[in-house]
């Protein structure tokens, strides 16, 4: 019974659980290039990954609930499964953000990295702010979630500025770490969010659930 | 044998409250729980399921206490609420992977028969089909692992003519095993008037009555006529009243009125608005 529920679990998320490290991993780049901080890049884009990976689980668990909810299940397997599935994520993404980190430390130590990273990393901004402008061209005849969209716009040209010390002035010295702390903390809000639409444009268009 | 038996049931909810709710289904029957919508019909099915924690009373499915013996009581039980409770991510042949690792007695060749004789593809998701098509598939998941009692929650509400009658006749299949029973909560009150034994009326949170189908469209009469005929008619046989076609319309009890007074069958939905109008 749990193997089957966890099997349930995985197929029906695993774009979800595929896509928001990817998501995530960027803003790693964005925040560990900006402040050459690890730790901070880090762990904000792990914790960042569960949460949003749990928001969306226990999201995509409430529309199969009532169909649990009449089968002969134990209500206490039904509570183990998605612990264990949750754990499951978390494991993999401890794994896979070690990983990564790994690479990028030892790429910075090896190659000239930062040029091209810096390149994809704001080449990858530019796709994520473009494809939140279709959805807010998609959404506009919604006036409600067109209007929740220009503060995320506002918020994108906002981030990509506070990119813009990349391009050559040293970022330590502009911002105070309290600073640097608000701004990672901000950043990684807005990459929820992104993510969050861009999960839901990907849904609706692609039709992928 | 009562197969279901409800006894004393309370559960408050908000404002509403179910009081002192007691009945019985007895094996191979169909009981109709009929009541104007919020009348607590819901409410009395998700407590029988401990989707609702009841307050107080006795609830027993085949004998079992229904919330000691959630799981085991499942297996036996259909349900099918007014909606189709499934992700509409899923398509027919995705249900049959799931239902068959959950129920034991899940019967793939006799779910996949009963698509076919009721068209439903097994290749659609869920959320393209239309609501007749999802109501018959709630149906059908609900019979395929061949359950012994049926719990129906307004199934037929919101479908046309020729779906319901197809949901009725798939109903009526099922109560050819003499071991299989139904309880069926609907204001559609057609519905039950063809397929049910007896019938529960429940008006604002209570019981008014539970009476065979047939007694109690025996037991009732319908009474046309002028006011002023209406007043010899004894007080204590009128249920309800409601202006008529020729001056007024009385719903009785046929035992306290004259065989002077010619009386019409009434149908259940008469009998159901006469008694919730009142006099």
């Amino acid at each position: 019974m749990r193997k089957m529920l966890l099997q349930y679990f995985f197929r029906n998320m695993d774009v979800q659980l595929l896509s928001i490290p990817l998501f995530f991993f960027l803003y790693y780049i964005g925040i560990f290039l900006l402040f050459e901080h690890s730790f901070l890049a880090f762990s904000s884009g792990l914790i960042a990954s569960v949460g949003i990976f749990t928001i969306l689980f226990l999201q995509f668990y409430q529309r199969s609930k009532k169909m649990f909810d009449v089968m002969p299940i134990p209500k206490k397997k039904l509570v183990q499964a998605k612990f264990i599935f949750l754990l499951y994520v978390a494991g993999v993404y401890v794994v896979l953000f070690n990983i990564l980190h790994a690479l990028i430390i030892h790429f910075r130590e090896e190659s000239e990295w930062s040029g091209w990273m810096e390149t994809v990393g704001t080449t990858l901004l530019i796709i994520l702010l473009v494809v939140n402008l279709l959805l807010f061209l998609d959404f506009l005849p919604n006036q409600k979630i067109a209007s929740m969209m220009i503060p995320l716009l506002l918020s994108g040209i906002a981030y990509v500025l506070f990119l813009s010390p990349l391009h050559g002035l040293p970022t330590v010295e502009m911002f105070s770490t309290g600073g640097m702390l608000a701004t990672a903390i901000s950043t990684a809000f807005l990459m929820t969010w992104l993510h969050y639409r861009i999960i839901i444009y990907l849904t609706i268009k692609l039709d992928i659930l | 044998m009562n197969i279901l038996e409800v006894k004393n049931l309370s559960k408050k909810i908000g404002k509403f409250e179910l009081q002192n709710i007691s009945f019985e289904v007895e094996q191979g029957t169909v009981m109709g729980l009929i009541g104007q919508n919020g009348a607590g019909k819901s409410s009395i099915i998700r407590c029988i399921l401990n989707l609702f924690k009841k307050t107080s009373g006795e609830i027993t499915i085949f004998g079992k206490d229904h919330a000691h013996f959630e799981t085991e009581i499942r297996e036996d039980l259909g349900i099918v609420f007014d909606e189709l409770h499934v992700p509409d991510n899923l398509t027919a042949i995705d249900l049959d992977k799931i239902y068959q690792k959950v129920y034991k007695r899940w019967d793939s060749e006799f779910f996949f028969s009963l698509l076919d004789r009721f068209d439903i593809s097994k290749y659609d998701k869920v959320k393209v089909m239309s609501r007749g098509m999802k109501m018959k598939l709630a149906i059908v998941l609900a019979l395929s692992h061949h359950p012994k009692l049926l719990l129906l929650d307004e199934p037929t509400s919101g479908l046309d003519p020729i779906v319901r009658d197809e949901m009725l006749d798939l109903l009526l299949g099922f109560m050819e095993d003499e071991t299989h029973s139904i309880l069926f909560s609907s204001h559609i009150t057609s519905d039950l008037e063809k397929i049910a034994d007896t019938i529960t009326f429940i008006h604002k949170g209570e019981v008014l009555f539970t009476e065979t189908k047939d007694s109690l469209l025996y037991d009732y009469g319908l009474w046309k006529g002028t006011k002023e005929q209406a007043t010899e008619i004894p007080t204590h046989a009128i249920i309800g009243k409601r202006p008529g076609t020729f001056g007024i319309e009385l719903l009785v009890k046929r035992e306290f009125v004259s065989q002077a007074f010619p009386l019409e069958r009434p149908t259940i939905e008469e009998i159901m608005v006469f008694q919730v109008k009142g006099g």
